[in-house]
C-alpha cells in the first residue's frame, strides 16, 4: 500500500527548474532512499513534503489523501542543516517542539520524560543546549524528530555529524522504528548505509527521476553477467569459449563474462566440465557503481540535449 | 489558523522576559529615573546643611557683606592675602579680597579647596548685593523704594475657549509633546530592532527549518512580533508602576525633609498635568506605539528573515530608519508650529505619523489639530500596518529559507509580487 504517492510534481525557482514532473511511490512501512548528487532537488522535495515550500503543479498523496497542513503533525523531520535553540534547556526545548507538532503540554512532558530516560539523558533535563557536546546535541535533535510518534520519518543526511558510535545507534533506532511500522524516507550520499537499510530507492538528477525501484531489482537490472568462480583444485585450467570469456585471477579464482546471452545454468554446466568448484557467484554491481554510472549518463544526455 | 502561533508567542515571550538584559534594562530605567529625582534634592540638602566660611580682606572699608544660609563671612584685620597664616586657611573655603576702590578695581575670590565649586558663585552673588547696597547709600537712594518700583507687573496668561478663560497649559503640553515623540522614536527603534534580531538568530542557528516544518512562516512571524510587543508592554507596565511609586515616595521624602520649593514644583507639575486630557493622550500614545511598532517591526522582521549575515542588515535598516530619523529632526520646528503645512503632512503620512501625530495631539484638538486630521492619520496608519504585514509576510516566507545569497531590493520586490 502506498503511503506517499507523488504524481507529476514540478517546482521551479526563478531561472531553474528544481523538480521536473516527478512521480514515484513510497510503500507503507518501507525504508525509502532518496539519492542524488548535490543540487539534484532532494532537499526541495523534502521541503515540499514538509509543506515548508509549495510546488507548482502535480499532486502528492499522504496516506491516501491529498497532502494538507495537518499532515505535518504526522511527519518527523531531521533536516540536513541542524540547529536548535542554544540558550534553551533540553527538556523545555523537546517539549516545545513536541507541542509544535500538535501534542498537548501534558502529553509532551510525559513523552519527554520517557524518551530522555530511554536514552539515558535524564540528567540533561535542565541543561542548556550549548552546554552539551555536539554529539549530544544531535541526539536531542533526534529525539525531537521522533517524539510525536510520526508515521513518516524524514532523515536528510542523517549520518553527517554523528560519530561512528552514534551512527550505529541511529541506524539501530531507525530500523527499530521501521519494525514498529513507520515509513522512513532517507536522503543521503552514503551508499553503504543505503544498501544496508533501504528497501527501495529513487535516484534523481537535475530534478528528474532517473532510476527507481527495489534495490535488488536495480542491481539485477544493472548486472553485467559477470560471475566469480573458485575451483577446489587451485591448479585447474579453465578456458574461454564462444559464450564465456574467462579472466584468470590468483589461487584458482576466475572471473567469467557471459557474452552471448547464455544463462547462468549453461555457464554452470560448462564450468563443471573443468572440475569441482567451491564458489559460483554472480557479481552484482554495488549501488555506488550504479549511482556513478547512471548520473554520468544522465549528465551527458543533458549536455547533448542542450 | 491553528493555535501554533500562540506556542511561538509563548516561547518567545518567556525567553525574552527571562533574559538578563531585559531584567537589567527594566530595573535600571526606574533607578535612573529615581536618581534624577532624588539626587538633586540630596545634593541641595547636603550643601545647605554645611556652612562655608569665607575670610574677607576689605581694603575699602565700605562694603558690608551679609551672611547667607550657607556662607559666613569673617572680616580679617589683614590688608593683604599674604598676611593670613597658613593654618587659618584650613578652616575656610575661600578668601574674598576687596580692593580700595571697588568701582575701578576688581575684587578677587581665592578658592582654598575644590570641594565646593558653587562657593564662588555664591560669594559673587552676595558681593553683588553688598556693592549695590554701597551704591544706594552713596547716591542716597532708598533701596526699599527701588524694589517696590521694580516689582513685576501683574499679568496673567489665559487661554480663551468656548467654555471661558482657563490657565494656559502650553509648557506642560510642550514637554509632553517632546517627551512623547522621543519615547516613541526610541521604542519603535528598540523593539523593531529586537524583532529583526530575534528572527535572524533563528535563521542563523538553523533552527528555523525545523520550526517551519511544523508552523507556517506567517504564524512564526506574527507569533514573534506579538511576543516582542508584549515584552514591550510588560516593560512599560513595570516602569509605570515604578514611576508612580517613585513619585509618591519622592513626595513623602520631600515632605519629611521639608524642601518646600521642590514640593511646590511637583505640585505644580501635577496641577499642570490635570489641565491636559492625559487619558486621551495616553490612548493615542499607545495607539501610535502599537501601529508604529507593527508597521516598522514587520519590515524589520522581514529584513531579519532575508539576510543571514548581520553586516548585510545595515543597507536595509538605514532606509527603513530614515523616516524615523527625519521625523525626529523635524520635531523641534513642529513643536513650535504644530499647525504648519509640514506638520500636517508628516502627521498624515504613515512613515512619520507615529511620531509627529502625537506631538500635535499633545497641543490639544480643535486648535492646532482637527478631529478629521487625527482620524485620517489613524485610518491611514491602520491601512499601512495591514499592508506592511501582508508584504513583509511574503518576504518572510521566502527569505527565511534562503542562505548565502546577497540580497537586493529587486529580490524583495519580486517576492512581494509572488503569490
Amino acid at each position: 500500500m502506498a503511503f506517499i504517492e507523488v504524481k507529476n510534481v514540478s517546482k521551479s525557482y526563478e531561472g531553474h527548474q528544481a523538480l521536473k514532473d516527478l512521480s514515484f511511490t513510497i510503500e507503507k512501512g518501507s525504508i525509502y532512499g532518496l539519492l542524488g548528487p548535490n543540487g539534484s532537488g532532494k532537499t526541495t522535495f523534502i521541503r515540499i513534503l514538509n509543506r515548508i515550500i509549495t510546488f507548482d503543479s502535480g499532486e502528492i498523496f499522504f496516506n491516501g489523501s491529498l497532502l494538507k497542513q495537518e499532515h505535518v503533525e504526522k511527519i518527523g523531520y531531521l533536516p540536513e542543516e541542524r540547529g536548535l535553540y542554544k540558550k534553551m534547556k533540553v527538556a523545555e526545548q523537546v517539549i516545545y517542539f513536541a507541542q509544535l507538532k500538535g501534542l498537548t503540554y501534558t502529553e509532551a512532558l510525559h513523552r519527554t520524560k520517557k524518551l530522555l530516560k530511554k536514552f539515558d539523558m535524564l540528567s540533561w533535563w535542565n541543561k542548556k543546549l550549548e552546554e552539551l557536546s555536539k554529539g549530544m546535541q544531535q541526539k536531542v535533535q533526534f529525539l525531537i524528530t521522533i517524539i510525536h510518534d510520526p508515521d513518516l520519518l524524514i532523515f536528510d543526511e542523517p549520518f553527517s555529524g554523528f560519530d561512528p558510535l552514534n551512527q550505529e545507534m541511529l541506524k539501530h533506532e531507525i530500523l527499530e522504528l521501521n519494525r514498529q511500522g513507520k515509513t522512513i524516507l532517507f536522503s543521503t550520499h552514503m551508499m553503504a548505509a543505503v544498501e544496508e537499510v533501504c528497501d527501495s530507492i529513487l535516484l534523481i538528477n537535475n530534478g528528474e527521476k532517473i532510476l527507481e525501484g527495489k534495490i535488488n531489482d536495480i542491481k539485477q537490472k544493472f548486472k553485467q553477467n559477470k560471475f566469480k568462480i573458485i575451483f577446489k583444485n587451485k591448479e585447474t585450467k579453465f578456458l574461454s569459449s564462444n559464450s564465456f570469456i574467462v579472466e584468470k585471477k590468483a589461487n584458482g579464482e576466475y572471473l567469467v563474462q557471459i557474452v552471448d546471452g547464455s544463462s547462468s545454468h549453461q555457464l554452470l554446466n560448462y564450468v563443471l566440465k573443468f572440475g569441482d568448484i567451491v564458489l559460483f557467484q554472480e557479481l552484482l554491481p554495488s549501488l555506488n557503481e550504479v549511482f556513478i554510472n547512471v548520473v554520468k549518463n544522465s549528465n551527458t544526455k543533458v549536455l547533448k540535449n542542450e | 489558523m491553528s493555535k501554533k502561533w500562540f506556542l511561538v508567542f509563548k516561547r518567545e515571550y518567556s525567553f525574552r522576559v527571562r533574559k538578563k538584559s531585559f531584567i537589567i534594562m527594566t530595573l535600571l530605567m526606574p533607578l535612573i529615573f529615581a536618581i534624577f529625582i532624588f539626587l538633586p534634592v540630596y545634593v541641595m540638602d547636603s550643601s545647605m546643611s554645611k556652612k562655608s566660611k569665607v575670610i574677607v580682606i576689605d581694603n575699602s572699608g565700605e562694603i558690608n557683606l551679609s551672611n547667607s544660609d550657607n556662607v559666613e563671612f569673617e572680616y580679617s584685620q589683614s590688608q593683604s592675602i599674604k598676611d593670613i597664616p597658613q593654618e587659618a586657611k584650613e578652616k575656610y573655603s575661600a578668601i574674598l579680597f576687596i580692593p580700595k576702590d571697588v568701582e575701578s578695581e576688581q575684587a578677587v575670590i581665592y578658592l582654598l579647596s575644590d570641594k565646593n565649586i558653587n562657593i564662588a558663585q555664591k560669594i559673587k552673588f552676595l558681593y553683588q548685593i553688598a556693592i549695590e547696597d554701597y551704591r544706594y547709600k552713596k547716591f542716597g537712594i532708598n533701596r526699599q523704594l527701588v524694589e517696590k518700583i521694580k516689582t513685576e507687573a501683574k499679568v496673567q496668561v489665559l487661554k480663551w475657549t468656548e467654555q471661558g478663560a482657563t490657565v494656559s497649559s502650553v509648557p506642560i503640553k510642550f514637554a509632553l509633546a517632546a517627551f512623547g515623540a522621543l519615547l516613541l522614536y526610541f521604542f519603535i527603534f528598540m523593539y523593531g530592532g529586537l524583532a529583526m534580531r530575534s528572527v535572524m538568530e533563528e535563521k542563523v542557528n538553523r533552527v528555523v527549518e525545523l520550526i517551519v516544518s511544523s508552523v507556517r512562516p506567517i504564524e512564526l512571524m506574527f507569533g514573534k512580533l506579538l511576543a516582542i510587543l508584549f515584552v514591550a508592554i510588560t516593560q512599560f507596565f513595570i516602569w509605570f508602576v515604578f514611576i508612580i511609586l517613585i513619585f509618591f515616595a519622592s513626595k513623602f521624602v520631600l515632605q519629611v525633609q521639608d524642601s518646600n520649593v521642590i514640593m511646590l514644583k511637583l505640585e505644580s507639575i501635577l496641577d499642570m498635568i490635570k489641565q491636559v486630557n492625559i487619558w486621551f493622550w495616553l490612548f493615542t500614545f499607545v495607539f501610535f506605539f502599537l501601529s508604529g511598532y507593527l508597521f516598522f517591526g514587520s519590515w524589520f522582521a522581514a529584513i531579519g528573515s532575508a539576510i543571514d549575515v548581520e553586516t548585510d542588515a545595515q543597507q536595509f535598516v538605514l532606509p527603513l530608519s530614515l523616516p524615523l530619523i527625519f521625523a525626529i529632526i523635524f520635531m523641534q520646528p513642529i513643536l513650535y508650529n504644530p499647525d504648519a503645512q509640514l506638520a500636517f503632512w508628516m502627521s498624515i503620512i504613515p512613515f512619520t505619523s507615529p511620531i509627529i501625530m502625537p506631538i500635535r495631539i499633545s497641543f490639544g484638538i480643535g486648535d492646532a489639530l482637527m478631529w478629521w486630521e487625527l482620524i485620517l492619520s489613524m485610518v491611514l496608519m491602520i491601512l499601512a500596518v495591514w499592508a506592511s504585514l501582508w508584504a513583509s509576510a511574503k518576504i518572510f516566507r521566502i527569505g527565511i529559507l534562503l542562505y548565502g545569497k546577497k540580497l537586493t531590493y529587486k529580490d524583495l520586490w519580486k517576492w512581494i509580487r509572488q503569490t
